[in-house]
């Protein structure tokens, strides 16, 4: 299976090939000739329509996968900016109008929202007090109970950490999560579990 | 480390002080000091080179100028430096903590000033051959990289590998690097394409190319100096290459991030890239913003001074937030 994933680093995407693939079940492969990268959420919303028509149309692609960070935006369905409905809607609108390809169904999209960063997932079964509700809540209070950095620190074990280490230690604690991504999916429910559960949906829907 | 540098009638620096950290990135618009700071590291590093040259407040009347730093020492703290003045380079020291002073100068201040390095690279000068005669440093244009990198190739074998998988992992398309004399006793300098096996000489590689590699030559030189200025080191390479870059000065900075146990260089780097300016986002205290103010005279605010700022900045990309204005160091186009 042919799978894009559309994230901001290499490092990011090595992690959640991991991630995907185990959700998935298979072991999927990159676009040939098309590593996609992006530069945050806003790049990210631009970009998507063009993106999601490029793979359709100009590669062999069966799927997308988009994660951003949500950064202190929140995850709240009824929240006016909330980034995981934002980059649905784009794909969802831009999906509904891809022409017909011979012998393919228009591109699969699965979308995830990180909250605050990739490297909460891949922390989150080594401490406990890292977690979406966690997130969430600092976030009503204006008072985040963690940072960004922080969280980079804690994973990658130095401040300014090379490409290279970031998807060394990222790589290896998505393969550690991969034996237990239901407790991944009950920690950040809407994040990651939203992800997962379009995942899945691709394997429902066949070819 | 250099703490602080400051400026009397230094070119555009009229009256000006920057706070410096171990890695430094400057933004600002074009004539706002930034290249200013980093040929006073020249000067500094050696100011008699440098009488010669009009770096007095161009047009005023101020026929003397210095430039003085500041820095610690295990007991002291001292502020230092030379003043330009009848023609002369005069070294003083106005303030300090600790240890008496004393009139010669202190060999802890020649230790901080006497290896930096300044380089504003020219792609069209590194293209050139070059004498064969080995030599130990690149130049501060590159123009003898064929040279510097041919001594890093003799004197320290595994830097000269690891510069090579980086440059493989930069640019995969050359697999190795080059050299062969000429009748002239010239060294010329080339990469070989990976599929091909040709070799591509240094005049007919792209300028992005060849600024890749002398980035890495100054990353990996042996012997490295306390103090390296850069001259925007983003210029020429693709936008996906600036991680890499930062990553590559990061490694002078903060060896044992990177697993290295050799000392810290400091790094004062200029940029006019937001896209590079994003990868700082996290380190508010390695940005320093340059001023053009209306008087003409230019000034240096640290980012993380500005608490309030940085907070009305959010989670914004900085580098759209500068691009903005909101974070100065913007051109005043009317």
């Amino acid at each position: 299976m042919s799978v894009a994933i559309l994230s901001e680093s290499s490092a990011d995407e090595a992690a959640l090939r991991v991630l995907v693939d185990a959700v998935l079940g298979v072991k999927t492969t990159p676009i040939t000739n098309f590593p996609l990268q992006s530069r945050g959420f806003n790049a990210v919303r631009g970009a998507l329509a063009a993106i999601i028509r490029f793979l359709h149309y100009r590669t062999d692609a069966d799927g997308l996968v988009v994660v951003v960070d949500s950064n202190h935006s929140t995850l709240e369905q009824a929240a006016e900016k909330n980034r995981l409905r934002e980059l649905r809607e784009t794909a969802d609108g831009v999906r509904a109008h891809l022409g017909s390809v011979a012998g393919r169904v228009p591109l699969r999209v699965a979308i995830g929202v990180a909250a605050p960063a990739i490297e909460a997932w891949l922390l989150c079964k080594r401490y406990l007090e890292i977690s979406e509700a966690a997130w969430e809540q600092g976030l009503s209070k204006k008072q985040d109970p963690y940072s960004k950095l922080n969280l980079k620190r804690r994973l990658y074990g130095v401040e300014f950490a090379s490409l290279e280490l970031m998807t060394e230690k990222m790589t290896k604690a998505a393969s550690e999560l991969t034996a237990d991504l239901v407790q991944v999916e009950r920690i950040f429910p809407k994040g990651f579990g939203t992800m997962a559960e379009q995942l899945r949906d691709w394997r429902r829907v066949g070819r | 480390m250099i703490e602080r540098i400051r400026f009397k009638n230094f070119k555009a620096l009229k009256d000006a002080e920057v706070k410096l950290g171990a890695f430094n990135l400057i933004v600002g618009p074009n004539g706002s000091g930034k290249s200013s700071l980093l040929q006073a590291f020249e000067a500094l590093s050696n100011p008699s080179s440098c009488i010669h040259r009009q770096w007095g407040t161009l047009g005023a009347t101020a026929k003397e100028f210095s430039i003085e730093l500041l820095w610690n020492t295990e007991r002291s703290s001292f502020w230092g430096g030379y003043l330009f003045k009848q023609g002369e380079w005069k070294f003083r020291i106005q303030q300090s903590s600790g240890d008496p002073l004393t009139k010669e100068i202190p060999s802890h201040f020649l230790a901080r000033v006497e290896s930096t390095r300044v380089y504003a690279l020219e792609p069209a000068k590194m293209a050139q051959s070059v004498d064969s005669r080995r030599v130990a440093e690149l130049s501060r244009t590159g123009d003898n990289l064929a040279g510097a990198l041919t001594y890093l190739r003799d004197q320290d074998e595994d830097a000269y590998d690891h510069l090579r998988a980086e440059l493989q992992r930069w640019l995969p398309e050359f697999d190795s690097i080059g050299f062969k004399n000429d009748q002239n006793g010239c060294r010329e300098l080339s990469l070989r394409q990976a599929g091909s096996r040709q070799p591509v000489p240094a005049k007919e590689l792209s300028e992005g190319t060849l600024l890749a590699l002398a980035l890495l030559a100054i990353v990996y030189q042996p012997g490295a100096p306390t103090l390296i200025g850069l001259e925007e080191p983003d210029r020429g390479l693709h936008p996906r290459l600036l991680r890499e870059v930062r990553d590559a000065l990061y490694r002078l900075s903060f060896p044992s991030d990177f697993g290295l146990k050799r000392k810290p260089v400091q790094v004062v780097a200029t940029t006019h890239s937001p896209l590079f300016l994003d990868l700082f986002k996290d380190h508010p205290e390695q940005i320093i913003i340059a001023e053009k103010n209306s008087d003409g005279s230019a000034s240096f605010r640290s980012l993380a001074d500005d608490q309030q700022l940085r907070e009305m900045i959010g989670d914004a990309p900085l580098g759209e937030v500068w691009y903005s204005g909101v974070l100065g160091g913007v051109p005043a186009i009317k």
